[in-house]
């Protein structure tokens, strides 16, 4: 990977809404089949802020595109919450896990919704989407689990909440440990995640043991993943989290020259040297 | 069914510790009817111990006690109960335990053979006849440590043979050495003077008599199968096993991996009930004058199935269990089925990821192949034992499974569909109709694999993996409105924590679950007494 280019992969909605535009923001395109990529630009390790669509060079199957560019404040954030409820996470952990949802609450504004989806054997949905945080919130607090850990399945059905609603939609997905007890396997979650709208970010916990799946969902996603050493970190990473992804941009483009179906693989630029882009691999057309 | 801590014993390549083998030994060792039980451990040890053949007398005097206090819980407990006797073998610790096991293994030496004076025993369990004269042991590796009993010491444990061998019949023995040891024994001084005048006390006459009836079917093998039922009941029933457990040493001999959701979180000593119960189970036979045949006897068999199902059941996985069982047993088709299950379960991400993060002790191996090494064995032992039974629905179904894991769906396929086909209860059709859907939609069957996964959801309506299957199937084929309806039913579930509400939680154990019935019917002979006629 080059400085520059896209280290990830790209986000893409088939969207057939029309936004108001505020006067002096760039709008999003309220064409039809229009390509959303959420996409994190940083210049030594901080968010790169200011940038135009003109900054921007996106290739859809390697063939250059005519970008759009939407602010990311005009498009209210979808937060999911997948946290690990097993075994492990039981008593001071699970308070700086909720010390940590609590936090990536705060961080959320007025037009955000946040849904929780809590996984130990069982995946639940503790909370559906909602701006009714205090909701969530109350939803946290209650939740407890017990058993093995079905992390695979917790972020399919994260992934799941997330995409297809208007609004980006930030996955947070916490795990301690591997995964135990899932159906879906890892390689059909990624391809799934690979293949949704939905940005996930994972944090998980220092051991031997690699966090691989989470490394690879981060990675397939444009997301990031955060190794921390002990879960009273966990507030700090959450926080963080949402604050990187205020400051991502919500680019567009309307495909050109390029096939109406199928696996799109993307590549996201910008023209400025130095700077590092995540962004999505690719897109499914017609999904 | 799946409790939240799992137990996995490895047997490590660990030398014997020094503890059964300790450095300091009698000073009969010059006297010409000593006792030498020798023991593989430490060069350090084994050459102190060859120097020390003229030192002061063993500091564990009184581990022929334990001895006698066993074989009196032997007489005393009843199959299947945590009664007094399991509780108080229970309580012992790993220490007395293995220098137990040594003494066990030389009682069972002088059950067969009262006059046997030198012998040695290995950590593998085997035990070595008696040799004349030279002392082979030291040509030998690994180099190991030896003590002998004092001749006290000696003396009561071929008192202890004679009544656990049946041959000091009731209160006159059978047998000449016995009545020569017997007599002889009156001279010696006691190792507890508190017990009284008599050799045999009334514990041990009645199990003198009830063991030389045994003697009387064909066999002497009372002790020997009572033994391995109570040292199984204890593992199993008493939670007191595990807080005798102590932290891992230089000294330990086999060691036991504490899992917790997948996560190493302890390495202790193992506790050795199992290692006793196989020995005394080794020795098993048909026939007085026969050497020790256990693979004739169906006690044994049928101590392996249930044991090993109720191992598996509550996830302990003992490395050599059930290996030593198909050594015994290589054509039974019940335990190849668990070996393969085992097996099964070794090839998962949860037991290849503890193995990679745990710190086995210097010198162990790794007893775990990769999880395709483990996936072929598996398959290799379903096909054995679908060999020696065609109709055992189980055995197709994880070997389907196996198959599928492998990446081999055009064979898995037809496995899955037989296990269908003669599937015995509702447990077994479910993972048939989760199984068999994901290979069809491997094989790019979509439409076959959704009815699938929608007869699994029919069969158990609150479980979640039929669910997650058909909204993953949904998108795979472009279908964002089925991908959300599969996922709205998924979340529609009731939030029960039960773990029977989708049996695929509990797959790993399901092998075992007539574990319970296996045991009733093994230990019921011997709660009747029938098994002593």
């Amino acid at each position: 990977m080059t400085r520059g280019m896209a280290i990830g992969a790209a986000l893409a909605v088939l969207v057939s809404v029309n936004l108001a535009a505020r006067s002096q923001q760039p709008a999003f395109s309220g064409k039809v089949e229009a390509v959303r990529i959420d996409v994190l630009v940083s210049e030594g390790g901080l968010p790169l802020k200011g940038l135009t669509a003109a900054d921007f060079e996106v290739l859809d199957n390697g063939v250059r595109q005519s970008v759009d560019l939407i602010s990311f404040e005009q498009i209210p954030v979808n937060l999911v919450l997948a946290l690990d409820m097993s075994d492990s996470v039981a008593g001071e952990r699970l308070d700086h896990l909720r010390a940590a949802g609590r936090a990536a609450l705060t961080a959320l504004q007025p037009r955000d919704r946040a849904s929780l989806v809590t996984f130990s054997y069982r995946v639940t949905l503790a909370a559906p989407l909602s701006t009714d945080l205090d909701s969530v919130g109350r939803a946290l607090d209650e939740a407890t689990g017990s058993g093995l850990t079905s992390l695979v399945d917790g972020v399919f059905a994260g992934v799941m909440v997330g995409e297809g609603d208007i609004g980006r939609a930030l996955l947070i997905v916490f795990s301690d440990g591997l995964d135990t007890a899932s159906w879906l396997t890892a390689d059909a979650v990624l391809k799934d995640a690979g293949q949704s709208d939905v940005v996930a970010y994972a944090v998980a916990v220092q051991s031997k043991l690699k966090p691989e799946f989470l490394r690879d969902l981060t990675s397939s996603t444009g997301g990031r993943l955060f190794e921390i050493e002990k879960t009273r970190d966990l507030a700090p990473a959450f926080r963080a989290i949402v604050d990187e992804f205020r400051h991502r941009y919500l680019i567009s483009y309307t495909p050109r020259g390029v096939s109406k179906q199928g696996w799109h693989r993307l590549d996201v630029q910008v023209k400025r040297r130095g700077a590092t882009v995540k962004a999505r691999s690719g897109y499914l057309a017609g999904f | 069914m799946a409790p939240v801590l799992s137990a996995f014993l490895v047997s490590g390549g660990l030398a014997w510790t020094s503890a059964v083998g300790a450095p300091a030994v009698g000073a009969v060792a010059a006297r010409s009817t000593a006792v030498r039980a020798m023991a593989t451990g430490t060069t350090a040890v084994g050459a102190t111990a060859l120097n020390a053949s003229r030192a002061a007398p063993a500091p564990d005097s009184d581990r022929v006690l334990y001895v006698e206090r066993w074989l009196k819980a032997v007489l005393h407990h009843e199959p299947g109960s945590r009664d007094e006797s399991a509780r108080e073998i229970a309580a012992w610790s790993n220490t007395d335990l293995s220098r137990l096991w040594i003494d066990l293994k030389v009682l069972i030496m002088l059950m067969r053979n009262p006059r046997a004076h030198s012998f040695a025993v290995t950590p593998s369990g085997q035990i070595i006849y008696p040799f004349a004269g030279r002392d082979l042991l030291y040509a030998r590796a690994p180099p190991r440590a030896k003590f002998l009993y004092s001749s006290s010491q000696e003396a009561r444990l071929r008192i202890l043979a004679c009544a656990a061998g049946g041959i000091a019949g009731g209160i006159v023995p059978t047998n000449p050495d016995c009545v020569k040891f017997l007599g002889t024994y009156q001279s010696i001084p006691r190792l507890d003077s508190s017990k009284g005048a008599d050799a045999l006390d009334a514990d041990l006459r009645t199990l003198a008599s009830a063991a030389a009836k045994g003697r009387g079917v064909g066999a002497d093998n009372y002790v020997l199968k009572r033994g391995a039922l109570l040292m199984a009941d204890i593992a199993i029933l008493s939670p007191g096993v595990s807080s005798t457990q102590s932290k891992l040493s230089s000294r330990s001999r086999s060691f036991l991996v504490k899992i917790s959701d997948g996560q190493a979180t302890d390495i202790v000593d193992g506790a050795a009930h199992w290692e006793i119960a196989q020995t005394l189970l080794d020795a098993v036979r048909t026939r007085i004058d026969e050497r020790p045949a256990p693979q004739r006897d169906p006690m044994v068999r049928d101590w392996y199935r249930a044991t090993a199902a109720w191992l598996l059941l509550n996830h302990r996985y003992i490395v050599g269990h059930l290996e030593h069982a198909l050594t015994l047993f290589p054509d039974d088709s019940a335990i190849l089925f668990l070996a393969g299950s085992q097996h099964e379960a070794y090839a998962t991400s949860k037991m290849q990821n503890v193995v990679r993060s745990v710190d086995l002790p210097p010198g162990t191996t790794n007893p775990l192949s990769s999880d395709r090494g483990e996936l072929r064995e598996a398959e290799s032992l379903f096909r054995r034992s679908i060999g020696a039974n065609g109709e055992h629905a189980e055995a197709h179904l994880r070997l389907g499974r196996v198959l599928a894991l492998q990446g081999r769906f055009a064979d898995a396929r037809p496995e899955l569909q037989k296990a269908l086909e003669i599937a015995p209860n509702a447990v077994i059709s479910y993972y048939g109709e989760l199984f068999l859907p994901a290979v069809e939609e491997s094989l790019g069957n979509l439409d076959a694999a959704a009815a699938g996964y929608e007869r699994a959801a029919a069969r158990f309506p609150e479980a979640q993996s039929p669910l997650m299957a058909l909204a993953s199937l949904s998108r795979r084929r472009g279908d964002r409105a089925g991908a959300r309806r599969a996922s709205d039913r998924l979340f529609s579930l009731p939030r029960s924590t039960e773990e029977t509400s989708d049996p695929w939680w509990a797959y790993n154990g399901f092998e075992g679950v007539n574990a319970d019935q296996l045991l009733d019917e093994l230990r019921r002979p011997f709660a009747s007494g029938d098994a002593d006629r």
